[in-house]
């Protein structure tokens, strides 16, 4: 089961429907009661179920015992032992296994480790600082970590801004219903259209990189950056789409990223709840920017260390993060330099991208050769020749993804200029609203990347 | 509270506008296989035989492409009077065969079912039903929704883990990238619904130029068929004889045969009571009397070859079964079209430039000529690589191109087309 599967939906609208029919202060019961079987559908096994249930536990306790002992001590233990699993997966992953190598047994990998492990961290400190008492009903504690919509791939949500509407129950509201169903559409539209599209000249191009000229490379590089957005963003869209069918706000996590002018701007943008977690949980408490230029820059070093490190279990991924470590330092050292605001957002777009390489190449000497092949090996001919049309994707489907890029494009323009574009279409005519529902519905139906015939790709942000 | 129930309504006929508009889309996304685009014309033969009048279609044929195009149920009835319907499909295995079976039982009683061998061995080990995917979405999808589909597609999704058994109910996510290929075809329901030749598949290739009967030896020993064919043959046998239907056996000329074959299917015959004909025994193939290479009897018949063993077929029902002729408007009205198939047909053996011209003259052909030139009909290029009269005649009955050539002086130089 996936966030895009026909059973998730199914489930969804047994979940909705048996949410709004029971009574209101009862209904978090059934947020809890399908989080937990949406739980146990996308886990490999019991055992995975299980180790997250003993996660739940050991940080609901140390969220009551910090909220009586308020010690450092206290909040080290609630953390290390929550954050327990991740930390020995990414350490025996990193070191190649050796665990494994020697006991002969892999670990076990609860899905959404990495989401739910900082989200719990994220509780314990907050407890710590005072920001909000424990919660004392363990069964609530643990719908706060395990709601469905979000528990795979985030946004990681903050206790505060979550609990009470997961708690409280809310009144049905056709318009929530409404909003939630536009939300999904657009979020298939980003998957289907967009994000799986791309993704098939990405991989042709990646998996035999060296068999294709720097255009192509160069293209392909493009395509992955804008695959992993609107992959990322679409489930994103899918789970606040799916909250909303229930009265909850999940908050957004990107905001046009691939418009900021800058590095930092960029970070700001792009999966807002992993980088104010990383702001507000290593950087500050490190000393942010407060003790000097020497600390800060080495602060921003050791965030972006831990972000690549969250993101994937190899040095790739840490070189990854040090580089935009690098990027924001050099862009500070520079100051602005007086550039038109275009060419800034160009130049982002293209550091952004030369890291997304890395990313997703299968090692760093591959992705250094990708980039060498950029500069060396560019051939102009390959966007006239035809050729690109080899990658996967024929002429038409290539031209599919190019218009639904350009929607994208149109609608990320309308919103950074502050005009909600759902707003805008649900303050139309009856006949607009429809037309536009209908055929946004029959577009994906027919010219999605989906079904048989086709390796559907799960969501990236899934694997982290 | 209006207001809450008028939104919830408008809510409903939206629902209601967006299912039927998705059911519509399907519709049109799946693929049809008609006369006009296909030599196996499966969507059209399963929709024509559910437009069938109830009761009225005495003999059932099930098989593979072989059997589609052998047993022409136009000739049987026009010679014997005999109502008989060709349900065999290309790839059908003896599971598809049993399936499809049931589901004829639902709207016919037939007296005979005629049930082709030569899916009884595993010609996909690839795929656990013998039958590969594409296939066998060809002959199901188009079957009605009953409990006989919802038992077919859940034993081929239990057997096949490749299958979606999703995709069955939601066919988009089986066809939806079919948009980039999609035909007039595909929005003209009465091609893909029409089949007046009852599921019979012409084709015109000529075959060897000679074929050596089988000669059994003395005894065999048992052969082993595909487990899953024999269970569902022993099903068949089954169904026939709780129904009260006579199950005719048979291999075709040109079927993988030997003695342990023979043997094992003489004695599963005798067995359960059923008859078994192997047509690629001496007195059979002398029997129907086939010239070869002209008239095919070798594998997938031509349709000269077939009309030779179908007349020897429903001499075989006719003195075995005793089934009595009778008269149906859907076959008398059906006569005419199968008359102008064949002449579609005969024109593609004229090689004489003045027969050709004079065969011509049918008002169902529609003929597109020019003097050496490219000639497009229906947005496909037609180029001759002779010079002289370059001619290509479209059917109209069956909607395709049935013949390209240059006529050159007193000689017709014919090219190769697709479905051939």
């Amino acid at each position: 089961m996936s966030y895009t599967s026909f059973g998730y939906y199914v489930l969804v609208a047994v979940i909705v429907l048996v949410y709004y029919l029971i009574p209101r202060r009862a209904r978090w019961i059934a947020l809890l009661s399908g989080s937990l079987i949406f739980y146990y559908l996308v886990s490999s096994g019991l055992s995975c179920v299980c180790l997250f249930i003993l996660s739940i536990a050991i940080c609901f306790t140390f969220g009551i015992l910090l909220e009586k002992k308020r010690t450092r001590l206290c909040l080290g233990a609630g953390i290390v032992l929550t954050a327990l699993p991740l930390i020995l997966t990414k350490t025996d992953s990193i070191l190649g296994s050796p665990f494994e190598r020697l006991s002969g047994f892999s670990f076990i990998v609860p899905v959404g480790l990495s989401f739910y492990t900082l989200q719990m961290v994220a509780y314990l400190a907050d407890i710590y600082n005072g920001k909000f008492p424990a919660q004392r009903n363990p069964l609530k504690f643990a719908l706060f970590t395990s709601f469905f919509p979000q528990i795979i791939q985030g946004p990681i949500p903050r206790y505060d801004a979550l609990a009470k509407e997961l708690y409280d129950g809310n009144d049905f509201d056709l318009d929530s219903i409404l909003s939630g169903i536009q939300l999904i559409i657009w979020g298939f539209f980003l998957k289907f259209m967009i994000a799986d599209k791309a993704a098939i000249p990405v991989n042709t191009v990646f998996d035999s990189y060296s068999e294709y000229g720097g255009g192509v490379v160069i293209l392909a590089g493009v395509l992955y950056s804008i695959q992993l957005y609107t992959d990322f963003l679409s489930c994103t869209t899918l789970a606040q789409g799916v909250a909303q069918m229930l009265g909850i706000h999940v908050q957004d996590n990107f905001f046009h990223p691939y418009f900021a002018v800058s590095i930092k701007d960029f970070w700001r943008r792009w999966h807002m709840s992993l980088s104010s977690w990383l702001r507000d949980y290593i950087y500050i408490p490190l000393g942010g920017s407060r003790r000097g230029s020497f600390r800060r820059y080495l602060n921003v070093f050791i965030t972006f260390a831990v972000s690549g490190l969250w993101h994937g279990n190899s040095f790739k991924f840490i070189f990854w993060g040090l580089l935009h470590a690098v990027y924001q330092i050099a862009e500070r050292v520079l100051d602005r330099p007086k550039v038109p605001k275009f060419l800034r957002t160009v130049i982002t777009f293209i550091l952004a991208m030369l890291a997304w390489v890395i990313f997703r190449a299968d090692t760093l000497g591959a992705s250094f050769a990708m980039m060498r092949s950029m500069v060396t090996g560019f051939d102009i001919a390959v966007f006239t020749d035809n050729s690109i049309f080899s990658l996967g994707l024929d002429e038409k489907e290539f031209t599919v993804l190019v218009l639904s890029i350009a929607v994208l494009f149109g609608v990320s323009l309308l919103q950074e200029k502050g005009i909600e574009v759902r707003k805008y279409i649900s303050e139309r005519s009856l006949v607009v609203r429809w037309g536009v529902y209908l055929l946004s519905i029959w577009v994906i139906w027919i010219f999605g990347t989906y079904g048989f015939g086709f390796d559907a790709s799960e969501f990236i942000y899934g694997g982290f | 509270m209006n207001a809450k129930l008028k939104r919830l309504a408008g809510f409903a006929v939206f629902l209601i506008l967006l299912l039927t508009s998705l059911f519509m889309i399907n519709r049109i996304l799946e693929p049809k296989y008609t006369l006009s685009n296909s030599s196996w014309p499966t969507t059209s033969t399963y929709n024509q035989f559910y437009r069938m009048e109830k009761d009225t279609v005495d003999v059932l044929f099930f098989g593979s492409s072989v059997a589609a195009s052998t047993f022409v149920p136009q000739v049987i009835y026009d010679e014997y009077g005999i109502t008989s319907y060709n349900l065999a499909s290309e790839q059908q295995s003896i599971f598809l065969s049993y399936y499809w079976l049931m589901e004829a039982l639902r709207f016919q009683s037939p007296k005979v079912v005629v049930v082709d061998l030569e899916f009884m061995e595993d010609y996909h080990p690839e795929s656990p039903i013998n039958t590969r995917e594409t296939i066998t979405r060809k002959s199901i999808d188009p079957m009605k929704w009953s409990l006989v589909k919802l038992k077919a597609i859940r034993n081929i999704c239990r057997m096949d883990s490749s299958q979606s058994l999703l995709s069955y109910f939601l066919t988009n996510i089986r066809f939806h990238s079919r948009w980039e290929d999609l035909s007039p075809d595909d929005f003209d329901r009465k091609m893909s619904t029409s089949a007046p030749l009852k599921g019979y598949a012409p084709i015109a290739e000529k075959g060897p130029d000679t074929y050596e009967p089988f000669l059994p030896g003395q005894g065999g020993t048992k052969h082993e068929f595909q487990n899953l064919m024999q269970e569902y043959l022993d099903r068949i046998v089954e169904l026939c004889s709780d129904q009260g239907i006579e199950l005719m056996l048979v291999n075709l000329p040109g079927a993988t045969m030997d003695d342990s074959i023979n043997f094992t299917h003489e004695t599963y015959a005798k067995e359960y009571g059923v008859t078994y004909i192997n047509l690629c025994l001496p007195q059979h193939i002398e029997a129907i009397g086939a010239k070869l290479p002209e008239e095919n009897i070798v594998y997938h018949e031509n349709i000269w070859g077939a009309i030779k063993t179908s007349r020897y077929i429903g001499r075989l029902l006719q003195d075995n079964y005793e089934i009595p002729p009778r008269k149906d408007e859907a076959y008398e009205d059906s006569g005419k079209f199968f008359e102008e198939v064949l002449d579609s047909f005969n024109l593609t053996r004229i090689e004489d430039a003045g027969e050709y011209k004079n065969a011509l003259a049918k008002p169902y052909f529609k003929v597109y000529e020019s003097e050496g030139t490219t000639i497009t009909v229906l947005g496909k290029d037609y180029t001759p690589s002779h010079s002289g009269q370059n001619t290509v005649v479209f059917d109209t009955n069956i909607e395709r191109v049935v013949d390209h050539v240059t006529i050159y002086g007193e000689n017709v130089i014919r090219y190769k087309l697709e479905l051939d």
